[in-house]
């Protein structure tokens, strides 16, 4: 492998050497069939590393040996064919290109092998580096929704670091990670996307089904993402720059009471007790110490600056910037690409930050006619910085809260920093605890760091010129670090480090290495039959060790002083059971093979087999075979059809096939202990081994089978093209994490249960609307249904539930039902607030008060939020047993959409291209859990959502009286819109109600671009071939009924079975940018 | 074409290929069998004596924590009783649903804590599975096979512990008695509880020849801490036996009743007190009630009490959080600097039915908060009157009283040798249709003890003599000996008197509120509650951790003027009574939906009831 270093230093010194010899200056002009000038075509002296590139108008000068001998001159460029031109000594020379036929040009890269798109059987989405130029986001995972058919690509929260999640075709599993298989040039790299910048990506080609996923086996039942880098082509070095500059604002803030609504629904509050008849007199003593004792002086507050603590902490006009330059060249036999990437993204929130540094360097090279070998290295280095808003933990320590429900007026000479204890321990109900947001912020200090090297290298030799061998090797280290420091008024330490100060520090470190080697053929008998095909075997080997150490401190850190720095000795003493390691290994077996055969183009036939070992099961169930068989008929090449002048292509695909999926721990089928159980014995702590999990003996494969139907057309010389795709997906021994009677001493067991089918129609199209010299119009809208229904569970199983966990207490919000798709949320019909007529009035002669009791017949709430008054809320009694009890749940919403989509649009006026986009998701539901908690008030004095100022009253907000007499308090709530905020604490302030589940479509326009090309002549001076200015606008504008910050968020991720819940999520900005693109 | 194929395709390359495949596919199963790196496999961990200890520990941890005895087990699920009372309100479908028996299976406090006692059990079965099958078990040294032999009999008593608590709670539940991965089927129906509780008899019977004294551990080179003693083994096993033989709720007829060979179980409890009370230096009481708890419980610093006193504990680790420490101290006891407490409080009747010399009111009951500087005391009203054994303030080093921290690493007390005595007591009555003197001279020595040692004022020469007398000396005497020890719920129900006590409370409670003299016994053999003080006067700058804190005394009318130094609260609120219940305020949050012959159990968490299609649901739920 050395050498092979040496080797490839080597012809990057040579590529950029010079010559010195005698020339003489050759003029040319490279133009279309039309005699329209190329601008940046390639022309190449042959036998040289000599190159240049034309200018805008097509024209180039290139200086030739002047030896009188005849040279050769190579004319490339993208989209026609190229070009050998002898020169017979003339001083100028035309050069007019033809385009080269659509089919010949388009190849697609499935499983080792490349294809033309019009011999491909299998559905396929891509996108190229054309398609990502306009979306300059520093995420390539962001830039690829609502472009893909089928590919579903959702954001988790707006962070610069969110977890992106992609699913092809709705997913198959129901438990386990649906995440598709990444290849980068032939390796698989686990989480691809977000280690690669967007502007080192040539394309991306997404495998969806059996007939060409097969091929991957066991990896490929989640789809295939495979992702071609750019690479150098012959030529001069070409130098390019790509940056851009812009800001993130916060699109939208949740409204909350103002000083006065707040300190009045705080008066109303401390009053409840009164309302129900049973004063309480110790919170209204409370309230007056805190906010006044008389109403008159209430009025005060109106004049009281409101802090919008939301916009103190989430604000900020964040600074984004990203920086890429590369080198591209060789010559005839060798190419490299070298790039650097920086990108720098301060987040909105106070605090959080990202960067990132990307170095990438390709050299593929020719060394003989027969031998290839290339290498690339790519080094990934990232910072996150900040805690962010959300916790895949518990509520308490979800951060959002902080800043919503934060009093929104400071009191005696306090500031945006002051640390209040009083009131922390006032809010500390249902693991609230409120906490200045940004002295919370300061005092949660964290810093992410991953770095990631990788390393792929493939050799590559023809045996005569039908057999090709390719070896690929590949390597990634992945580190990752964190270090989080926690001071003592953070949650951690208040509930976990009695009340020290935390220091935790994660690493973790994989290493994934693969192996390919593969044999490749075609061969023709005759004319009419040709066969190709591929025959290879891999090997994958994937190590993962991490750490994690828990320091406690004592005394030295002081309230409300954070400390921002981590380093040297630490005073801290490690936590029982702590430091924890892990490590663990699996490794896969495969061999492999395909076969394509066509008759004269026409009649087309592909058949894969894959044999996968892996050692996450036991010796007899470790071997399986996944196969599959596609065919296709290109009926546009019959002689029937040839007739056709408007029909360019027409080709149908019908493919069958099975693929299978082992993402589930290491280990699982033997039972382990771990070393984590502490027992407290002499006030120690003993350490103790807990088993691991219920291993299951009997694990196998979890097997996916699919079928597709679809056909691909191009009318009018490719001028529109469409294609149509019909699936049913169906997956069998799905691996379940079961949940088993908790009698066994465990709550799940790794099982093969259940099965599942996704089934959808998906639709692309594409068109040159307009194609004029100086205008063209582009269109490509691509939609896509899915549905996902559950089909069996566990043996006597019918459904169980799942908590996604976003309230703490909080019931089971989700269902995994059979009959149901996957993310059935799960609760309360809400059926408004209870009426004073529902009531009987009683009058209480000591207190002049009266009190309610329910009236027969009406259904109490009482075993779920506490006992019914006029204006609480109220649920739906749905088995109408007189009772609103756990048995009148039901589904309330769904977290998959019915479809999902994208319209771009591209246009070129002269120098001017401009690009929109749309994406829309319709039909999903959102559970809006954030809606409610931050419309509770389970603790005094703490804010809530404005929409309960038009809350149910029975204090007069004009007197401050308060209202019992049925009449009057009929007559006060004439008009209310919303429940009186609930102060059940514990389990009863977070029950899921259909209220919180909120329509989740969107219509979003993500992204508009204007680009600006400066003429060629006007920068020809200066030695640059190519500039272009943009400005784009991301996130612009979004349509939707949803009243969250954004409809696209799924908050809790640990469990896979509850998408789409809306928790405490970090809120997503909207971006402007300003770019340059600069070629030299 | 095949021969075309040779001409293109050398034949070497074809046979290096073909080879090379042949040789990888042969040795790819070998290749592919990975073994655990940091985690152990079960015969790594039943290898040696160390290793096999830490998979006891990780049974015995199952013990503690937030969903142990942590708090659920030892806070949430012991009350209301006539003694404590949860905390205030009602419908939250959470630990007050519980407290007011309006618990219904969908509460969220039930399926966690269940699930930790069957963890336990898991852990336990999984010990008592593979120790004695240890090569080390029979062929080790003389040390290694006591060790594991001890550790053998550890297990089969914890096992019987989480299986008691289940029974107790539960009633009839499922039982596994090997490892889950052993079972063919996880479905379990339930099991009578009584095969159950023979089940664990026989065990801890079994156990009782492994596990040695607590003073013989240090020769076997084991330190004094809290792991399980012969003692624990046997005072267990009386516990058990007194439930066996005790009233339960039944499934079956939907009543509370006792099977008719319960005097067997009475004569194992008897057998098993005797041979612990035959042990005094292993097992005595301390001279001194209050510094049992203020020094050896709450001071964290004594493992073991010098006394043996304490017989079986559940130790938990400070400051170690949810998952291995207590919440004792935080959620129960006084407020501290307006923080901590207010989980469970002192039944107002139940402060004034201590005789007035009695040393256990003052532990049991905490008339004070804590100031903001943690050492100042404010008086409290008997409404809000926090249980006093497991206090933060005791806690040495001393808790800032500004800290957040919830955790202070307090120990659950299961079994008092005190308990042992009144068990022997009570065994002894009913075997005997009549307390023997021996019976007697064991219940003296708990009421002596209380008295600190002055029989006149604990009445020893009075002590009752007659079978229902002495029986309901013992109701009484369990019931002041061990408030807030999470004891008297589950003593009334093993009587079928906790519907006739809370009944009782009741009746107290509303004589309390109009100031009238109860017409139910014990509360109308005390002072009438006439005379009572309504206004107490707290010193202001008290320090006490008792009733010296105050100016006056609780028995006689408080003077009218504040006496100097001082300040007054209203003691004895007089309640509101709500005009269409007639019930007082207190009432109301006390045992509020008790309702017989369902309340006894608590129902099957809904969570389990759903995952395991073979259970049925405990009658009323």
């Amino acid at each position: 492998m050395k050498r092979l270093f040496l080797f490839t230093v080597l012809i990057i010194f040579c590529s950029v050497s010079s010559f010195s010899q005698t020339t003489k200056q050759i003029k040319g002009k490279v133009t279309n069939e039309a005699g329209v000038g190329l601008p940046g075509a390639s022309v190449l002296l042959s036998g040289t590393q000599k190159g240049v590139q034309s200018d805008n108008d097509g024209n180039f000068t290139i200086s030739i040996p002047d030896d009188g001998k005849k040279h050769t001159l190579v004319i490339t460029y993208v989209g026609y064919a190229s070009q050998t031109i002898v020169t017979d000594g003339a001083a100028s020379i035309a050069i007019k290109l033809k385009l080269e036929s659509k089919e010949n040009e388009d190849v697609v890269v499935i499983g080792y092998q490349t294809k033309r798109r019009v011999d491909v059987l299998a559905p396929v989405s891509s996108i190229s580096s054309k398609d990502l130029k306009d979306v300059p986001l520093n995420s390539a995972e962001q830039a690829l929704a609502g472009r893909l058919a089928g590919v579903r690509v959702t954001t988790s929260e707006g962070s610069p670091d969110a977890t992106v999640n992609i699913v092809v075709r709705g997913g198959m599993s129901i438990t386990q990670d649906n995440s598709p298989l990444y290849i980068v040039d032939g390796v698989p790299i686990d989480n691809a996307l977000a280690s690669i910048s967007p502007q080192d990506i040539q394309s991306v080609d997404v495998l969806k089904d059996a007939s060409a996923t097969a091929i991957y086996g066991s990896r490929g039942a989640n789809g295939v993402v495979l992702i071609t880098t750019k690479s150098g082509k012959p030529g001069r070095t070409i130098v390019q720059y790509n940056g851009f500059v812009g800001t993130k604002k916060l699109t939208k803030e949740l409204p909350v009471l103002k000083p006065y609504d707040f300190v009045e629904f705080q008066y109303e509050r401390a009053r409840w007790g009164r309302y129900i008849g049973s004063p309480n007199t110790s919170a209204e003593q409370t309230f007056a110490t805190n906010w006044g004792s008389y109403w008159d002086t209430l009025l005060n507050y109106k004049n009281v600056p409101n802090v919008d603590w939301q916009n103190i902490m989430m604000g900020q006009t964040a600074f984004t910037q990203t920086h890429n330059i590369s080198a591209s060249g060789g010559n005839a036999s060798t190419t490299y690409n070298l790039t650097l990437t920086n990108n720098a993204d301060q987040g909105i929130i106070l605090n959080s930050g990202y960067n990132r540094n990307i170095a990438t360097l390709k050299v593929d090279s020719k060394i003989t006619k027969n031998l290839k070998v290339g290498v690339s290295g790519r080094y990934t280095d990232q910072l996150v910085t900040g805690s962010g808003t959300s916790d895949p933990g518990s509520t308490a320590y979800n951060r959002l809260r902080q800043s919503v429900r934060y009093k929104p007026v400071l009191t005696g000479g306090e500031t945006v920093g002051t640390y209040d204890p009083a009131y922390a321990a006032e809010t500390n109900s249902s693991s609230l605890s409120l906490i200045n947001p940004v002295l919370l912020d300061n005092a949660e200090f964290r810093r992410r760091y991953t770095k990631v090297s990788n390393f792929t290298g493939y050799v590559s030799y023809a045996l005569g010129s039908h057999f090709n061998f390719r070896s690929t090797f590949g390597y990634t280290l992945s580190d990752y670090k964190e270090n989080f420091f926690e001071d003592t008024i953070t949650p951690d330490a208040m509930l976990n480090g009695g009340g020290r100060a935390i220091l935790q520090i994660t690493t973790t470190t994989i290493h994934t290495t693969s192996n390919s080697n593969v044999l490749s053929f075609n061969y023709k008998i005759k004319n009419h039959h040709s066969i190709d095909g591929v025959l290879g075997h891999e090997l994958t080997v994937l190590r993962t060790d991490a750490a994690i150490t828990r320091l406690g401190y004592v005394g030295s850190i002081a309230i409300p002083t954070p400390t921002n720095t981590i380093s040297g000795a630490l005073p801290g003493t490690p936590f029982a059971s702590y430091p924890q390691y892990t490590s663990s290994e699996a490794k896969r077996v495969s061999f492999f093979g395909r076969i394509n055969y066509s008759y004269d183009g026409k009649y087309l036939l592909s058949l894969t087999a894959r044999e996968d070992g892996s050692s996450k099961f036991a010796p007899v169930n470790r071997w399986a075979l996944f196969q599959s068989a596609s065919a296709g008929w290109r009926i546009s090449q019959e002689k029937f059809m040839r007739n056709l002048n408007w029909l360019t292509d027409l080709k149908l695909r019908a493919g069958y096939g099975t693929t299978g999926n082992d993402r589930i721990n290491d280990y699982q089928y033997i039972t382990t202990f771990n070393p984590t159980s502490v027992y407290g014995l002499s006030n120690g702590s003993t350490i103790g081994y807990l088993p691991a999990g219920l291993s299951n003996a009997f694990l196998k494969w979890e097997t996916n089978i699919t079928r597709n139907v679809g056909f691909d057309a191009a009318f009018l010389k490719n001028r529109i093209t469409l294609s149509l795709d019909v699936y049913r997906n169906t997956a069998e021994n799905l691996l379940i994490a079961a949940p088993v009677p908790t009698t066994s001493g465990y709550t799940t067991q790794i099982q093969n249960i259940g099965a599942a089918t996704n089934s959808g129609v998906e639709i692309a199209i594409g068109s040159t609307l307009i194609q004029k010299k100086d205008f063209t119009w582009g269109i490509n809208f691509n939609i896509a249904f899915n549905k996902n229904v559950i089909d069996k569970l566990a043996t006597a199983q019918n459904f169980y539930y799942d908590n996604s966990g976003s309230l703490t207490g909080q019931t089971a919000d989700y269902i995994v039902k059979v009959g149901q798709p996957v993310g059935a949320m799960f609760g309360y019909v809400t059926t408004g607030m209870y009426q004073v007529g529902d009531f009987i009035p009683t009058y209480n002669t000591s207190t002049g008060q009266y009190t309610y009791t329910l009236r027969p017949g009406v259904p109490s709430n009482a075993s779920i939020v506490g006992t019914a008054y006029p204006g609480t809320v109220k649920f739906k009694d749905l088995n109408g047993d007189g009772v609103v009890d756990a048995n009148d749940r039901t589904i309330i919403g769904n977290a998959n959409p019915k479809f999902t989509g994208g319209l771009n649009q591209t246009f070129m006026y002269k120098n001017f291209d401009a690009s929109v986009f749309v994406n829309f998701v319709y039909g999903n539901s959102i559970l809006n859990a954030n809606k409610i908690e931050f419309t509770n008030s389970f603790t005094p004095d703490a804010n809530v959502l404005s929409l309960m100022k038009d809350r149910f009253r029975y204090v007069d907000p004009t007197s401050g009286a308060l209202v019992t007499e049925p009449n009057a308090l009929a007559a006060l709530n004439a008009n209310a819109k919303i429940w009186i905020p609930s102060q059940t604490t514990g389990a009863g302030a977070f029950v899921l109600h259909s209220w919180a589940v909120e329509d989740g479509s969107f219509l979003r326009l993500n992204n508009i671009s204007i680009g600006y090309t400066v003429p060629a002549k006007a920068l020809r001076r200066y030695k640059i071939s190519k500039l272009r200015f943009y400005l784009t606008a991301n996130n612009i504008a979004t349509a939707t009924s949803y009243s969250g910050y954004d409809p696209e968020v799924n908050a809790r991720r640990a469990t896979p079975t509850t998408p789409g819940v809306d928790y405490s999520a970090y809120p997503r900005a909207r971006t402007f940018i300003f770019g340059v693109n600069l070629s030299l | 074409m095949l021969c075309d194929m040779k001409t293109v395709f050398n034949k070497k390359w074809l046979i290096i290929l073909i080879s090379s495949f042949s040789i990888m596919t042969i040795s790819c199963n070998k290749y592919l069998q990975e073994n655990p790196i940091t985690a152990y496999g079960t015969n790594y961990v039943f290898g040696t004596v160390n290793d096999a200890y830490k998979v006891l520990i990780g049974a015995y941890s199952q013990l503690a924590g937030d969903q142990g005895y942590g708090i659920r087990l030892s806070m949430y699920y012991t009350v209301d009783a006539d003694d404590i009372c949860g905390p205030t309100g009602a419908g939250d479908n959470d630990r007050r649903d519980i407290a007011r028996y309006a618990v219904t299976a969908n509460d969220l406090q039930l399926e966690a804590p269940f699930a930790q006692i069957y963890a336990g059990i898991e852990r336990a079965n999984i010990c008592i599975f593979n120790i004695p099958t240890m090569a080390l078990y029979t062929s080790g040294t003389a040390a290694q096979k006591a060790e594991l032999q001890r550790m053998y009999g550890e297990a089969l008593t914890l096992r019987a512990q989480f299986y008691f608590e289940a029974v107790r709670n539960w009633g009839d539940v499922p039982a596994q008695w090997v490892p889950s991965s052993n079972e063919p089927t996880l479905f379990v129906a339930r099991t009578d509880r009584d095969t159950i509780y023979n089940h664990i008899l026989n065990d801890l019977l079994t156990a009782e020849s492994l596990v040695p004294w607590r003073t013989q551990v240090t020769a076997l080179g084991d330190p004094l801490d809290e792991r399980i003693t012969l003692g624990a083994v046997k005072a267990l096993r009386a516990r058990i036996a007194l439930f066996r033989g005790g009233y339960s709720l039944r499934r079956n007829t939907v009543t509370m009743q006792r099977r008719s060979d319960y005097l067997t179980y009475y004569a194992i409890a008897k057998q098993e007190c005797a041979d612990i009370i035959a042990q005094p230096s292993q097992h005595s009481l301390d001279p001194s009630f209050k510094d049992l708890w203020k020094n050896n419980v709450c001071a964290v610093k004594q493992i073991q009490d010098p006394y043996g006193e304490i017989v079986f504990q559940v130790a938990m680790s400070g400051g170690n959080s949810a998952a291995g420490d207590s919440k004792l101290g935080y959620y129960d006891g006084p407020r501290v600097n307006n923080a901590r407490g207010n989980g469970l409080f002192i039944v107002p009747t139940y402060f004034y039915s201590f005789d007035r010399n009695d040393q256990r009111r003052d532990v049991t009951c905490v008339p004070y908060n804590v100031a903001a500087d943690g050492v100042t005391k404010i008086g409290v009203p008997t409404l809000s009157m926090a249980d006093g054994k497991f206090r933060s303030d005791w806690v040495t080093p001393a808790i800032p009283p500004t800290s957040t921290a919830q955790y202070f690493g307090i120990n659950w007390i299961v079994i008092r040798f005190s308990d042992v005595l009144l068990m022997y007591a009570e065994a002894d009555n009913e075997i005997n249709n009549g307390p023997s003197a021996a019976a007697i001279a064991a219940f003296n020595q708990v009421r002596l003890r209380a008295f600190g040692g002055n029989a006149t004022l604990a009445g020893t020469a009075n002590t009752p003599t007659t079978h229902d007398a002495f029986f309901n000396a013992i109701v009484n005497e369990r019931w002041w000996e061990f408030g807030g020890e999470g004891i008297r719920k589950y003593d009334l129900i093993r009587w079928n008197l906790l519907g006739s006590k809370i009944n009782d409370a009741k009746t107290a409670l509303l004589a309390l509120s109009k100031y009238q003299v109860p017409s139910v016994s014990p509360y109308n053999q005390g002072v009438p509650y006439s005379s009572l003080a309504v206004s107490m006067y707290y010193f202001t700058t008290a320090k006490g951790d008792d009733s010296t804190i105050f100016a006056n005394s609780y028995y006689t009318p408080a003077p009218s003027s504040t006496p100097s130094g001082t300040t007054k609260i209203t003691f004895l609120t007089p309640a509101q009574i709500d005009p269409t219940t007639g019930n007082t305020t207190y009432m109301g949050r006390f045992a509020q939906f008790f309702t017989p012959n369902k309340n006894e159990l608590l129902p099957i968490p809904q969570v389990t009831m759903d995952a395991n299609y073979m259970l049925v649901q405990n009658p009323g739920y």
